[in-house]
């Protein structure tokens, strides 16, 4: 019979640190840029224009707009403009909620059934929306966490 | 070098990945969450998980790297899950099962892991990147060739699936998270 045990869990004390440290504006601006590049991804997909041919259209290279998708680009406005206009986007729909991705059935593991393309729960409205909530101290071990839930 | 330095070197490289490859597979409770488990290993005889580690080593040289590595991984594990698009893949070579975790623009810290889908993240360890290939650095060719090992061993050992699984709905992974007893003779 298949041993069910979960992993044991683990808490560093030097990542308490390191996340207590962390003021809203850095846990923002971290969770904006993913946001933004979640958002670009997602309507790459669903405009069915590969990387390559995405790229040409902006006149860069694939590897900037790889760049771009890794979650750490601090886009300029002029950038969105055009990244919009080549998704044919509207300016707000970098700033939209999403609606919140369809879990895993059970069965499969989750891995194996494509989720890279899960909508996002949150965006960069929502962040600011809540800005006021953003640390909440956790009840645990009092580290902050960002809320938004 | 004579054939049997190559003979031995081999040998002493055998040995050196079937200690390694006695481990236990851990949870960071601090960074794993809904969207993503975030795990990491510890490898027999050793205090610290590969990535706490990782953590530790570079903190006093590279703070602000670190702390945007911790805050991404924490976006991660409870807000977007491991997405494709946050790493690179195939470190190696292709199909090597090893992804290094993106750095700031213009930073050079990368950290090694393996990444199942967008479910599951094991963090390993890594450094700053200097060369153009990892094999040309020490601290990465270990941190990178280390992982890679590992990601052979729990790749098969999933496949085989008797001795860890993914749990029913696929989250997590389940089993014998360590593969080893304290027992058993170093």
């Amino acid at each position: 019979m298949k041993k069910m045990n979960k992993a044991r869990k683990v808490s560093s004390p030097v990542l308490d640190s390191i996340l207590e440290s962390a003021s809203a504006a850095e846990i923002q601006k971290v969770h904006a840029k993913m946001a933004l590049s979640v958002k670009i991804a997602d309507a790459l997909r669903q405009s069915g224009l590969s990387k390559s041919a995405f790229a040409e259209k902006l006149g860069k290279r694939p590897s900037e707009v790889t760049k771009w998708l890794g979650g750490t680009h601090n886009f300029t406005v002029d950038t969105l403009v055009e990244i919009a206009h080549a998704l044919r986007l509207d300016m707000g729909d970098f700033f939209e909620r999403q609606t919140a991705p369809a879990m895993a059935s059970p069965g499969l593991p989750a891995w194996q059934k494509g989720t890279s393309g899960l909508q996002t729960p949150f965006s960069v409205r929502e962040l600011h929306d809540d800005g006021q909530q953003l640390l909440a101290r956790s009840s645990e071990g009092g580290m902050l966490i960002p809320y938004l839930a | 070098m004579c054939i049997f330095g190559g003979i031995l070197e081999r040998r002493k490289r055998r040995e050196w990945v079937q200690k390694m490859l006695k481990y236990e597979i851990l949870e960071l409770e601090q960074l794993s969450g809904r969207r993503t488990k975030i795990y990491t290993i510890l490898p027999k005889g050793e205090q610290t998980d590969l990535f706490s580690q990782f953590v530790e080593k570079w903190t006093a040289t590279h703070a602000d790297e670190v702390k945007d590595i911790v805050l991404r991984l924490w976006q991660i594990g409870h807000k977007f899950g491991a997405r494709e698009q946050f790493f690179r893949h195939d470190e190696g070579k292709p199909g090597d099962g090893v992804s290094a975790f993106f750095d700031m623009p213009g930073a050079k810290l990368r950290l090694y892991c393996i990444r199942y889908g967008s479910v599951a993240l094991i963090l390993g360890s890594g450094g700053p990147k200097h060369v153009r290939a990892w094999q040309d650095d020490p601290i990465l060719k270990r941190s990178a060739e280390r992982m890679i090992a590992y990601a052979k061993d729990m790749n098969r050992r999933l496949r085989e699936g008797d001795d860890i699984h993914w749990s029913r709905d696929g989250s997590e992974i389940l089993g014998n998270l360590k593969n080893y007893d304290d027992e058993e003779d170093e």
